[in-house]
């Protein structure tokens, strides 16, 4: 069947019109825009590649200032950690804390030394720091350090003294004063009459005290040896 | 710079030169004549060759011979735009197909309809014409037929437009003669005059030809009658034996009155065709030449319509067309600058300094945490309190020397710190609880009562130590 039929001047400038918009729609809606949303993709992809690269660059760079903030950094570490022991055993542990409870002639009669927890100690409940930000702090370190190890590790020692009073006073001032690195954490004292080696009735004080020994190092690198 | 025509007839060629347009201007005219016997493409060819040396002209209209071409007239009703394009190739059709064939709008009205002048010519004729033009080294422009320029010619003559009159129009051997009605052309003829002009026998041929054109009017029953015959290209002298057989047909009859600019000195009834050849109106005109060359009439119309309704799509198009490549040119860029990044961060060499590097940040890093842990223990342990032997001398002190302070237990984590004081006397016990609480080193104090026994009273207290930082002891 042929078709013929004379278009209107009216018809032919709407089918120019139809044809614009159509080309424009199709343009746009199939290639333009697509074409943009990818550009946006590549401007994202750009800006994110350029980050990384500007890190590396950067961490490329200092690479040799780091090295050197290493150095001053296990300088301060050192001194940091001064008063604080190192990983021990727990014979080590033994040896520390019954050497000074001999060295106030305090006769240890139970010892019992608990594994190692790593951790950072929380600070005392009624403190400023406690009551500010301990726990969120705590929280935070926490957090930051999750990505390494935990270099602080608190092994609790409980230990049954007898003695006199004033050696038990003198024991936990010695403590107090010059070792940083252990802590009381708690004690409980009892009097108690004895018969001695000659058969004589002797006043003494039994003191149960726990203490906390704080030591430094990643608890992982020494479980094995 | 001046355009050129050239006429090629079968005595002669005319050529003329001037300003074309729709009132052209003649300047210089030549009339260059040919030995009728032999081949008058050789004879044309010569004679162009004369006309070349001469004038030199670079591009020129040339107008066919009235023997190797032809012409018919048709009146169309009144069209435009492509239907007028196909009324015209409808008209062309009628001819046959083995000529090449253009048309011209000799004159539209709206009431009256067009007057259409189809010309042609064979294309062995047009062939010829155009070996023999490239021979003597004329570009040919434009190439028409007689009746075009005689229409034009014609049609410029506002004072005959509204009559119904025969125009005789005269050339070397021959006479066409043009029936206008109402202004409107109607009929022509061609025919050789064999008589000498001036003599009975040359009258005769006139008046004969006028017959026959009254003859052939009369069959169409028209109630306009033809009152007037108008001649042009012969003298009135050699004219004047034919008025008294025309105005025995009850006719008048005059000379032609053509005004036109003609500079030359010649007579400008001899060269009407060349002033019809200068002729350009802005209508469509006859121009084998371009129809010869494959660009056909037709086809040109209709690729210039089509071109021109495209333009708005094809411009469209062509915006969209560049913005895609922009974004298409814009992305690549971006490929590109990503393409370099990537390759720098994949480079071997790049790759390794920055695992060397990396490490190194790592362990200063992992140190970093480190040092915060120590630091975070030391201060954290710094804010407890420490049972030692000057906090105990300041609780004993409280009592005075009539108090004993027996402590029972402590607990760092809760802070308490229980304790028993005990007297032989009597004491102010809120006093001595006041007492402990302004040493600072309590937080809290409690007091839970007495016991009396073996003569003593013990005190039962139970206090919670400050932290070092709240004012406890120092650490």
């Amino acid at each position: 069947m042929k078709i013929d039929m004379e278009l209107k001047p009216g018809d032919v400038v709407l089918l120019k019109v139809l044809a614009c918009v159509l080309i424009l729609f199709f343009m746009a809606r199939f290639l333009i825009f697509p074409g943009m949303e990818k550009h946006q993709d590549l401007v994202a992809k750009k800006d994110d590649l350029t980050i990384e690269k500007q890190e590396m660059q950067y961490t490329i760079s200092s690479k040799a200032s780091t090295e050197k903030k290493i150095v001053t950094q296990k300088e301060n570490l050192k001194k940091a950690q001064e008063g604080f022991y190192d990983l021990m055993e727990n014979r080590e542990v033994d040896s520390l804390i019954t050497g000074l409870a001999l060295k106030h002639d305090l006769s240890p009669v139970y010892l019992n030394i608990e594994d190692p927890v790593a951790g950072v100690p929380a600070a005392y409940q009624l403190s400023e720091a406690s009551d500010d930000s301990s726990e969120d702090s705590s929280a935070e370190e926490s957090q930051s350090t999750l990505p390494y190890v935990q270099y602080v590790n608190t092994t609790t020692v409980t230990i049954t003294l007898q003695g006199q009073e004033a050696q038990i006073w003198e024991l936990l001032d010695d403590i107090a004063k010059n070792y940083p690195g252990i802590q009381v954490r708690s004690f409980d004292m009892q009097s108690g009459t004895y018969v001695d080696s000659s058969l004589q009735k002797t006043e003494q004080m039994n003191c149960n005290c726990v203490l906390a020994v704080y030591t430094c190092g990643e608890l992982s690198n020494t479980k094995g040896e | 710079m001046s355009d050129t025509v050239i006429i090629l007839q079968d005595e002669c060629i005319l050529a003329a030169e001037g300003k074309a347009g729709k009132s052209p201007k003649i300047q210089k005219v030549e009339r260059i004549p040919i030995d009728v016997f032999g081949d008058p493409f050789e004879q044309w060819k010569e004679a162009l060759d004369k006309y070349k040396k001469k004038h030199n002209p670079s591009q020129v209209r040339l107008v066919l011979p009235t023997s190797y071409s032809s012409a018919r007239v048709t009146q169309i009703p009144y069209a435009k735009g492509r239907q007028l394009t196909r009324l015209a190739e409808n008209v062309m059709a009628e001819n046959g197909s083995d000529w090449v064939q253009d048309y011209a709008l000799i004159k539209a009205d709206r009431k009256k309809g067009i007057c259409l002048c189809c010309g042609g010519a064979e294309e062995d004729v047009l062939k010829k014409i155009r070996e023999l033009t490239k021979e003597v080294g004329i570009s040919v422009q434009w190439i028409s037929v007689p009746m075009e320029c005689y229409l034009n010619t014609l049609g410029q003559l506002k004072s005959y437009q509204n009559d119904t009159e025969i125009v005789l129009l005269f050339e070397e051997g021959s006479v066409t003669s043009i029936l206008f009605r109402e202004g409107q052309y109607l009929y022509s003829t061609r025919s050789r005059i064999f008589s000498e002009r001036g003599t009975l026998d040359f009258g005769t041929e006139i008046v004969r030809n006028i017959s026959g054109i009254l003859q052939f009017y009369s069959t169409t029953k028209s109630d306009v009658p033809i009152t007037k015959v108008f001649y042009a290209g012969c003298s009135t002298d050699d004219f004047e034996v034919s008025e008294d057989g025309i105005h025995a047909m009850n006719l008048e009859v005059e000379p032609l009155d053509a005004e036109f600019d003609f500079a030359p000195p010649e007579n400008v009834d001899d060269w009407l065709i060349c002033i019809g050849a200068m002729i350009s109106t802005r209508q469509k005109e006859i121009n084998l030449n371009k129809v010869w060359k494959g660009e056909g009439t037709a086809g040109v119309l209709k690729k210039e319509s089509l071109a021109k309704h495209l333009m708005f799509p094809a411009i469209t198009f062509g915006i969209c067309l560049v913005a895609l490549i922009a974004v298409t040119v814009w992305n690549y860029a971006e490929s590109h600058k990503i393409e370099k990044i990537e390759d720098w961060i994949n480079d071997p060499q790049i790759q390794s300094e920055y695992q060397e590097a990396n490490a190194v940040r790592e362990e200063s890093d992992r140190l970093d945490s480190i040092q915060n842990q120590v630091e975070q223990t030391k201060s954290n342990l710094a804010t407890y309190p420490d049972l030692d032997a000057e906090m105990i001398a300041k609780i004993v002190d409280v009592g005075g020397s009539a108090m004993t302070v027996q402590i029972k237990t402590m607990d760092s984590e809760t802070g308490e710190l229980t304790f028993n004081a005990v007297s032989s006397a009597v004491i102010d016990i809120p006093a001595y609880v006041r007492k402990l609480s302004e040493t600072g080193l309590f937080s809290t104090v409690n007091y839970s009562g007495y016991s009396y026994d073996d003569g003593e009273y013990s005190l039962m207290l139970s206090c919670v130590l400050k932290g070092a930082e709240t004012g406890g002891e120092d650490q």
